[in-house]
């Protein structure tokens, strides 16, 4: 990862790039910008933690990424592609390879936890063995067999993230944003999901984690990006930002 | 475990709940006017299928020998016309029955002092429809002052209300198809706004316009199919009551029943319902995304 300021950091094995913001700004309608001159460069197989103070613009930046909104100057480009150039489908592909873990989770409420987590694999083309494989060993691993069936609101909140979780990851995405992924889950499932970001981050998933907690910025050591009032400051380590 | 259960929740919006009825209602008034228009098209078949009787009367002559000896040529210039099946003459009982109104009971002597026209009826072949024109030119050209009149005079206002009755139907079974191809081209557009959120989650999964587009049309299928099913259920109930029932109690509101080739056709209106349903939520779809990007 490197950011404007052109600095190498830890975590950055240099493969393939992945994301590219050059010059970003973005503004909800005619208010000020939330974001101003974001350049960044997200290899494969990075992780990197998006730290600030609240409002500084973290969900802000995760949407950008996930192409949830477009900027309103600057250029990004994911895959090698301008995304303001390329046609709906190709769009849709490139969204495909991407995971995103929301902060307000968006499960569909008339969907079973199962096929909430199965839907991208659907969206995919990918056929109902498959599927039925893959969602069922992911909701396993991270303690939901037995809630399989359940539907959202018949989950706990800590139980809703982690459905979330399992849905953005399922694909095995070639870039993870989540957004406080563990704010609602309890200490024990904590480090089962920071296992799970990590070895997706060993097989060459980019990963960007927005978080308040400095528990996992000390826990678990990775570069940060640092957000205030719409900048990203310089890359930070991870040690010395838990400690602020 | 998998299920076939549609991402977008379009069954909990009043919109798309009533679809169905709506469509079931639609189907059974666009099945009742097609049934109306294959049951005059029927009537006018079989209209057009019994034989055409034309009446050529020949002026009173002094001569009875002259008189036979026209007969005579006429029948044989008629009976060389293509489409005519033979002729006969109207026998004297016949016409003292049709002068009877005007004249009452006339005497056979009395009648022989009456200057009645010799008549002759021309029958066509089935379906045969009569060239008056040529026919008259053929007759006059032995007969001069002979007159032509086709026998049956409602028959032509019968046809007539038959193939009104038949575009009638016809206009209005296509014009209901149309409003419920603009029926559902609404509520899809309003389950669109209405599931925006959902839409745009799935969008952010990586789902093309086509999947999407995809949710509305099986939910329009599913829909068509079973208001269409229950509409056209209905509407055959209703035509067979209406031809058939009555008929137990000696009564023949309708004079012709449907035949096999018109239930073929009747039970093809819910499936070409359906078919414009889902290419209507398709198309709906497809275009209310194109406004997202």
């Amino acid at each position: 990862m490197s950011t404007g300021s052109g600095m190498a950091v830890d975590g950055d094995r240099s493969g393939a790039t992945i994301l590219q913001l050059h010059g970003v700004g973005m503004r909800y309608g005619s208010a000020d910008e939330v974001l101003r001159d974001i350049d960044l460069t997200i290899n494969a197989g990075t992780f990197h933690y998006l730290v600030g103070p609240s409002g500084a613009g973290k969900t802000s930046l995760l949407r950008l990424m996930s192409l949830s909104v477009a900027p309103s100057r600057g250029r990004i480009v994911l895959f090698g592609r301008d995304v303001a150039m390329v046609e709906r489908d190709e769009l849709g592909r490139l969204r495909r390879r991407i995971g995103v873990v929301f902060q307000d989770f968006r499960l569909l409420e008339h969907l079973s936890a199962f096929d909430n987590v199965a839907l991208p694999l659907r969206i995919g083309g990918a056929d109902e063995e498959q599927i039925s494989s893959y969602v069922s060993q992911m909701l396993a691993w991270l303690g939901l067999a037995e809630r399989m069936e359940a539907k959202p609101a018949e989950l706990s909140m800590g139980q809703r993230q982690l459905v979330t979780v399992a849905r953005a990851v399922v694909t095995r995405p070639a870039l993870l944003l989540a957004d406080e992924p563990t704010s609602n889950v309890e200490p024990a499932r904590v480090e089962r999901l920071m296992f799970l970001f990590g070895e997706l981050h060993k097989l060459g998933t980019a990963v960007v984690l927005a978080t308040h907690s400095r528990e996992l910025l000390r826990r678990w050591a990775f570069p940060v990006l640092h957000l205030d009032r719409g900048r990203l400051i310089r890359p930070v380590p991870a040690g010395r930002a838990a400690a602020e | 475990m998998a299920t076939a259960e549609l991402d977008l929740p379009l069954d909990d919006t009043p919109a798309s709940r009533f679809l169905a009825w709506l469509i079931g209602g639609l189907v059974f008034l666009a099945v009742l006017a097609c049934a109306v228009a294959l049951l005059a098209q029927g009537a006018l078949d079989r209209l057009s299928e019994r034989p055409r009787i034309v009446t050529v009367a020949l002026p009173a002559v002094d001569d009875p020998a002259v008189g036979e000896a026209e007969l005579a040529r006429v029948r044989a210039a008629l009976e060389d016309m293509s489409g005519v099946a033979w002729t006969a003459v109207v026998s004297e009982e016949e016409l003292d029955k049709l002068i009877e109104p005007w004249f009452g009971v006339v005497a056979p002597e009395a009648r022989a002092e009456l200057p009645l026209p010799r008549l002759l009826d021309v029958r066509f072949q089935p379906g045969v429809v009569p060239d008056l024109t040529a026919l008259a030119r053929k007759v006059r050209a032995i007969v001069p002052n002979a007159l032509i009149d086709e026998t049956g005079p409602a028959r032509g206002a019968l046809e007539e209300a038959a193939q009104r009755l038949r575009w009638l139907g016809g206009g209005a079974g296509l014009l209901v198809l149309a409003v419920l191809v603009v029926v559902v081209v609404v509520v899809t557009r309003a389950s669109l706004d209405l599931h925006d959120e959902t839409v745009d989650l799935l969008r952010l999964l990586g789902a093309p316009d086509r999947y999407v587009a995809r949710q509305f049309e099986l939910h329009a299928m599913a829909s068509a199919l079973r208001g269409g099913s229950v509409g056209f259920a209905a509407a055959l109930a209703t035509v067979v009551g209406l031809v058939h029932l009555p008929t137990l109690w000696g009564l023949r509101l309708v004079p012709v029943v449907p035949r096999p080739l018109d239930w073929i056709l009747l039970a093809m209106v819910p499936v070409l319902a359906a078919l414009l349903i889902t290419l209507a939520a398709r198309f709906a779809a497809v275009h209310g995304l194109a406004r997202l990007r």
